[in-house]
């Protein structure tokens, strides 16, 4: 599945693009993450409670931060497991400074591939849910930065 | 006074259990320190498996042990029925292991295991379990998977292909197909679905320590051959310190004949763990990518013939999908079953058929409820229609002209039926189809099929009929012929049963093959109670568990009526014949002397000499004055092999209405006209029938495994599943013709598969007839409302 | 874990279970009535259905603190003990069953039913078995059970209220 949006934070770039490579501050903003532990500066785990529909199970997800180009580009790949179920994620940030003065338009993709039994039960409302999903940690990220 | 109930509609015996809630089925059974297992399945279709780390699932609460397949020293699963045989074709064989150790296959296959104090506690458990996977591209479509430059799954299976099997006279085939008048081409997909007994599998599995010995409950159709199997092929554990059982089986249709990894792993967890019992139930969405499926055809068929209706020539090349793995006779199911009988009732004289058997990265198929004949059917039978229609032909009339004719019996098809076998003559041996297809036609009103379809277009609907003139090879079937290599088992396929009338006149009848749902209990008792004069309430039967009852190759593929009873039959004989002999002594007659009328045994001429057969028991099975040579004891076993497979045929009839603005399909009336011999108990014989009939119906009109590109099985539940419901069917409407097989003492012929096998040709047929007025001349199953209102839309368009 | 107090067949029961108990569990599992079946884990099939303060509910649905206080009844307690309700005896007589694993599922929910439409045309109960899957019967003749009873029933509910003291 391929997802994409845009959104513009009021904050300045440099202040977006280092939230977004600290897994501390934007792993919070990950759907239903319970915990974060930092392996390295470019790995970190995460443990997070998803539902699609009926069904809920527990991933424990690696995050591999695979690109940074600071202040304007990061690829941030990850691949979560819960017993019968994989998810394999590549999200992609690009920052570009906004109109408004210390502003930043950031524009993302996307691109989940769920395996198991969550994508042959869910498979119907999968889409809807990962989309609902990947908007709510952009608008936490926004919010977050704009505290 | 004992009364016959041969051929009676006799309340069924197994019934008071069932409806007071006190069936046993596997999921019933609780035992003190029983365990549970849970099994951590494959989310990818295709992976390498780079480590398993379990230390963390070790310490979870109430956790056991945590096994991987590299704990597990068993060979790969056994698969029984390679295809090819006398053509001497290579069979590329990969098989489960009971975990998964390199690689997977299929989205579902197992990888590691938890045994915990409760199966809430062992699925937990599988939450820690990290396997470091190597995802792979995938392949889930039989014919692209053998196309150049696929996805490889297996090393020694170039292009995916398990087997290419062919039958036939491919060169007078060719040569009909080239000088016909008439050839009609048809690509033709018969969809993958997922069996759905109501009662998922399961396995209790019970080491003893104290003797070595291992015990497993299974919900199987099969516990003599899973004995055979997991001891021979499996485990190397010897036969003899495995005991087998099959509690209630809640449904089966096919899906429990085979030999499967969680049997094994129950047996392995429980030794590991010590000796307590191990308990394994799948889960309903565990099931679909667990147990097998079935169908999963992609065909293109061409027939040929003359513009008169002669059908000259049948030339068909089908792709057949066996999963990611082969379960236990998966490649029997589309060669043996399917291209053998691809001609039907119809006189062809040239038929050629090839079949590639094709690996892909879903969960393994083999036989569901028809196995191979319904496909067949399906491919006769449209190919029929389509005929009929282009050269402008009634189609009744076009299969009036090429049914076999009633005076051609013994009829050896051109599929090699009789050629195929390893010495053994099969051959359809009986058949009257004209008379069968005229009951249906008339009993349906077929001759004002216009003024009925002019009534419905009167209300906006389009209106089909459709049929189809099946029949069917059941009743398998002859040693020899299954047993030939290629063909079968490489093993052989007869029955057995035990008789023991005991001291009190109470008949313990003990039978190798295995009821799921199908009334063996009453079936058996009254045609052993018709053979012995005993009464069915003195009789009980037995089966189900290896200790105790004959070895038997189980139920399945119709045969426990005119097999396994033939057999029950020929140990009712011994038992006439011991008590006949025994009567004479106490009647001090001559035996020659004693003539038997029910129970009764009395002296010729002077009916007030005799012994009933219960007195004879008792005196008998006391044994204090035997005559010189004879043991004591009425305890006889017999086997029977039959000489034969039975086949059934009929014409089965469906009309639908389709509501041209939404697409919706609707059953608005069926009706069957069977023959399959003679029956033992009517009413079972119905059931039998009805649940076939709507099993056959599902696929037509509203039931597919459907998988996604990269192997996700997106019809994973009862959710998303068509599992058909009460209000999607009419009444169904049964009649019959009568013509006993001569096979088997009782004429029977088998009714398990015939519902399945023909009701679903007859339910395309009829959705086609609907929508031929738009021009619409073929669309693949199931018939859901967006495929035929997208086909009725683009239909217009194009007009 | 929670305290559920309930009468199930007419007994009064208490049971500990865990918060996410589900009332088919404490029914088949710490009560040992497993004459209520599991059939699915997505609340399609049916099979476990039972009746809770007298309406049918499917038990896999319920979770056991739920029942608190209810009454439940059970396929083991639609009569008494070597009796046979209509349904279980109709089921019988017309063949509503083959490997009667839906079967306790199917009377539950036909019992529903005919409490409150007691002559139910084909239609009226090929619709109220929507939730209720067999895979055996094709249904044709558990809807003939059904009306089976539904006419004994009737007959029978005649004869007692001719018979009743006015």
């Amino acid at each position: 599945m391929e997802f994409s949006g845009q959104t513009t934070i009021k904050a300045p770039r440099e202040r977006v693009f280092a939230f977004l490579i600290d897994p501390n501050l934007v792993g919070r903003c990950g759907p239903g993450v319970e915990s974060i532990e930092v392996i390295d500066d470019r790995h970190f785990k995460a443990k997070a409670k998803v539902g699609v529909g009926f069904i809920s199970a527990r991933f424990v997800i690696n995050m591999e931060l695979a690109e940074a180009d600071a202040p304007s580009h990061a690829v941030i790949k990850a691949r979560g497991q819960a017993p019968g179920t994989a998810v394999d994620a590549t999200g992609t940030m690009d920052l570009a400074p906004g109109d408004e003065p210390d502003t930043t338009v950031m524009k993302w993709g996307a691109n989940v591939i769920i395996s198991g039994m969550m994508a042959s039960v869910g498979a119907r409302m999968i889409e809807g849910t990962a989309n609902k999903m990947i908007a709510q940690t952009f608008d936490c990220i926004r919010a977050k930065l704009e505290e | 006074m004992t009364i016959d109930m041969l051929g009676e509609r006799v309340k069924r015996t197994e019934d008071p259990k069932f409806i007071t809630g006190k069936g046993r089925y596997l999921d019933d059974i609780q035992m003190p320190g029983m365990t549970h297992i849970a099994i951590l399945r494959s989310p990818y279709a295709h992976a390498n498996i780079r480590s398993i780390d379990t230390s963390a699932a070790k310490s979870m609460p109430g956790v056991i042990a945590v096994f991987t397949g590299a704990d597990i020293p068993y060979n790969p699963l056994p698969m029984a029925w390679p295809a090819g045989g006398v053509a001497g074709i290579r069979n590329n064989i990969n098989t489960p292991r009971t975990l998964a150790t390199d690689s997977v296959k299929w989205s579902g296959e197992g990888v590691a295991a938890v045994v915990a104090e409760t199966a809430e506690q062992a699925h937990d458990a599988l939450e820690a379990i990290t396997v470091d996977w190597e995802p792979l591209p995938t392949v889930v479509d039989a014919e692209k998977a053998t196309q150049p430059g696929a996805v490889q799954l297996h090393e020694n299976a170039p292009n995916n292909i398990v087997f290419e099997w062919t039958v036939g006279d491919k060169a007078g085939t060719d040569a009909a197909v080239d000088a016909a008048e008439v050839v009609v081409r048809q690509r033709i997909v018969n969809q993958r679905l997922i069996p759905n007994p109501m009662e998922v599998r399961g396995d209790i599995g019970w080491y003893n320590p104290g003797t070595d010995e291992y015990t497993v409950w299974m919900s199987s159709q099969t516990p003599h051959i899973q004995r055979l199997l997991l001891t021979a092929f499996v485990t190397g554990i010897p036969e003899h310190k495995v005991r087998c059982i099959s509690p209630d089986v809640g449904g089966a249709f096919g899906t429990k004949i085979f030999c499967y990894a969680d049997m094994a792993l129950v047996m392995f967890a429980s030794k590991a763990i010590g000796g307590r019992p191990v308990k394994w139930v799948e889960g309903r969405r565990e099931s679909y990518q667990s147990t097998i499926h079935g169908r999963d055809h992609i065909t293109y068929l061409e027939i040929a013939g003359k513009r008169d209706g002669t059908i000259t020539g049948l030339r068909v090349k089908t792709f057949a999908n066996l999963g990611g793995r082969l379960s236990t006779i998966g490649p029997g199911i589309p060669t043996t079953l399917y291209g053998r009988v691809l001609s039907g009732c119809y006189k062809i004289p040239n038929v050629y058929c090839e079949v590639t058997g094709v690996y892909t990265n879903t969960t393994f198929v083999d036989a569901y409820r028809g196995a191979g004949r319904p496909e067949a059917t399906y491919v006769i039978e449209r190919a029929m229609d389509l005929f009929a229609a282009e050269i402008g032909m009634d189609r009744a009339e076009l299969r009036r002209r090429n049914f076999i004719a009633p005076d051609a019996f013994p009829y050896d098809n051109p599929s090699g039926l009789g050629t195929a076998s390893g010495g053994a003559k099969i051959y359809i041996d009986s058949g009257n189809y004209e008379p069968a297809m005229d009951m249906a036609l008339a009993a349906v009103g077929y001759a004002d099929l216009a003024a009925t379809k002019a009534e419905a277009a009167s209300r906006g609907k389009l209106l089909g009929l459709g049929f189809s003139t099946y029949i069917e090879v059941c009743g398998v079937a002859p040693s020899k012929w299954i047993g030939a290599v290629g063909e079968g088992w490489g093993a052989a396929m007869w029955e057995s049963a035990n008789i023991r009338v005991h001291l009190t006149g109470k008949t313990v009848v003990t039978v190798g093959t295995q009821p799921q749902g199908q009334g063996h209990e009453t079936t058996y008792a009254q045609v052993i109670s018709h053979e012995l004069g005993i009464p069915m309430d003195d009789i009980v039967i037995q089966h189900s568990d290896t200790l105790g009852t004959p070895f038997g190759y189980g139920s399945y593929g119709s045969r426990t009526s005119s097999v396994g009873m033939t057999a029950a039959i020929k140990a009712a004989t011994k038992i006439r014949e011991k008590a006949r002999k025994f009567a004479a002594h106490m009647l001090e007659a001559s035996v020659d002397d004693i003539e038997i009328d029910g129970p009764n045994y009395f002296v010729k001429g002077s009916p007030d000499k005799k012994k009933t057969i219960q007195e004879i028991a008792f005196a008998l099975d006391l044994g204090f004055d035997p005559p010189e040579g004879m043991e004591p004891y009425l305890d006889e076993t017999a086997y029977w092999d039959t000489p034969n497979c039975t086949w059934p045929f009929g014409t089965h009839v469906a009309i639908v209405e389709i509501d041209k603005e939404t697409g919706q399909v609707d059953l608005v009336r069926y009706l069957a006209v069977d023959d399959v011999g003679k029956k033992i108990n009517p009413m079972i014989v119905d059931g039998q029938l009805h649940g076939g009939i709507a099993q056959g119906v599902g696929q037509a009109l509203w039931e597919g495994a459907v998988y996604s590109d990269d192997g996700q099985l997106l019809s994973g539940s009862m959710l998303d599943y068509a599992m058909p419901r009460a209000s999607w069917f009419p009444d169904i409407e049964l009649h019959e013709t009568v013509t006993p097989s001569p096979v088997n003492p009782l004429g029977v012929k088998g009714v398990g598969e015939a519902g399945a096998i023909a009701s679903t040709a007859a339910v395309s047929n009829a959705v086609m007839d609907a929508l031929a007025p738009l021009g619409i001349r073929h669309l693949d199953m199931p018939y859901t409302p967006q495929t035929v209102w997208h086909a009725i839309q683009t239909a217009e368009v194009s007009r | 874990m929670e305290s559920v107090a309930l009468v199930v067949n007419g007994v009064a029961r208490t049971v500990e279970v865990e918060p996410r108990r589900l009332l088919v569990q404490l029914i088949r599992e710490d009560l040992g009535l497993t004459g209520t079946h599991v059939g699915c884990d997505t609340s399609q099939c049916g099979a476990c259905t039972v009746h809770m303060d007298g309406v049918a509910v499917k038990s896999c649905t319920v979770l056991a603190v739920q029942a608190d206080g209810s009454s439940v009844t059970t396929i083991e307690g639609m009569a008494p003990e070597g009796g046979l309700h209509p349904l279980q005896a109709a089921f019988w007589e017309k063949h509503g069953l083959q490997c009667g694993f839906c079967t306790p599922g199917m009377i539950m929910t036909a019992a529903d039913l005919l409490a409150s439409d007691t002559d139910p045309d084909d239609d009226a109960i090929r619709h109220a078995l929507e939730g209720n899957f067999c895979r055996c019967t094709g249904y044709h003749n558990i809807v003939a059970a059904i009306r089976e009873a539904a006419n004994k029933m009737q007959v029978g509910a005649a004869t007692s209220a001719e018979g009743a003291p006015r």
